[in-house]
């Protein structure tokens, strides 16, 4: 007569192999839906300094005055993007209002003149894939020598980053 | 057979669908950017005024608008030419008036220009006392 132990052993060497035929045949299967859409983002620091004219040198037939004190970020996952600008009202009258952008993805156009910009003119061109972090925007604005004097006034100055 | 209503549901899907794809090509941000031209103390102080014996010309540079005020105090006529012959050009005849300020010349065209010259042209008795006093102000 065997002790239970012995039988006992035996059983659970019966039992591993089936346990193990078991485990290899499970399996489960999922779907992963993977799709990057189109990414274009572009925002600004905040409102550029106040652009007052209030003094100006002897002989000048233009008084100006700039800030650079706001900037702007961008990114897109496109290529061949462009920034323009628009003005949501012309400047008034022998005034000029100018901008700059600087750009390290793209090109930019330097001082563009935004006056009566209701339609929107290129600022940076040639925008590749990535992000431009905390590019600075300079405005320029300037007055002919005839000008008297301008009231305090606005204008709201929209950038897109578009194709 | 679908029906109309099936029909425009679709399309009214796909316009959605079409105008997500353009919205997500473009993004904006805006500024409000302010400006004025105002005339600070320091234009203000800059106020000018300059004299002229006999025939000698006097040049004035003005970035700003500015009246001109022109008087003489000379014993005889003096004529001067302010603005140097451009479109605001006023040849006027100044005589003793100077003191009294009763044919004190005032042109509020004249100071439309960056350069103002000023030249006296004629002074019919000359003398080293007398003075035409152009003054520059606001």
């Amino acid at each position: 007569m065997r002790p239970p132990s012995i039988r006992l052993s035996l059983a659970i060497c019966l039992l591993i192999p089936l346990v193990a035929l078991a485990q290899t045949g499970s399996s489960v299967v999922q779907t992963l839906n993977i799709e990057v859409k189109p990414i274009t983002k572009i925002a600004v620091s905040g409102n550029p300094g106040a652009l007052y004219i209030t003094d100006a040198s002897a002989g000048s037939d233009v008084l100006s005055v700039s800030d650079n004190n706001s900037n702007y970020s961008m990114m897109t996952n496109l290529d061949n993007m462009k920034i323009v600008a628009s003005i949501n009202n012309p400047m008034p009258e022998g005034t000029r209002l100018m901008m700059k952008l600087e750009s390290s993805k793209g090109s930019s156009n330097g001082f563009v003149d935004v006056s009566s910009a209701m339609s929107p003119v290129e600022v940076v061109t040639a925008l590749g894939k990535g992000s431009d972090l905390n590019q600075s925007i300079t405005y320029t604005f300037a007055a002919n020598a005839s000008i008297g004097q301008i009231n305090v006034d606005s204008r709201v100055v929209t950038l897109t980053l578009t194709n | 057979m679908k029906s109309p209503i099936t029909i425009v549901g679709v399309l009214l899907i796909l316009a959605i669908g079409a105008m997500e794809v353009s919205a997500q090509n473009r993004s904006s941000a805006t500024q409000t950017v302010t400006f004025g031209v105002q005339r600070s103390a320091t234009i203000i102080a800059a106020n000018f005024q300059a004299s002229a014996t006999s025939i000698n010309d006097v040049s004035l540079t003005s970035a700003i608008p500015l009246k001109v005020t022109a008087g003489s105090d000379a014993s005889s006529d003096i004529v001067a030419d302010l603005g140097g012959g451009g479109a605001d050009r006023s040849v006027t005849k100044f005589d003793r008036g100077f003191s009294s300020g009763e044919n004190v010349y005032q042109n509020s065209l004249v100071p439309r220009k960056a350069t103002v010259p000023i030249a006296m042209l004629r002074n019919h008795k000359s003398s080293s006392s007398d003075r035409l006093v152009i003054t520059l102000t606001e």
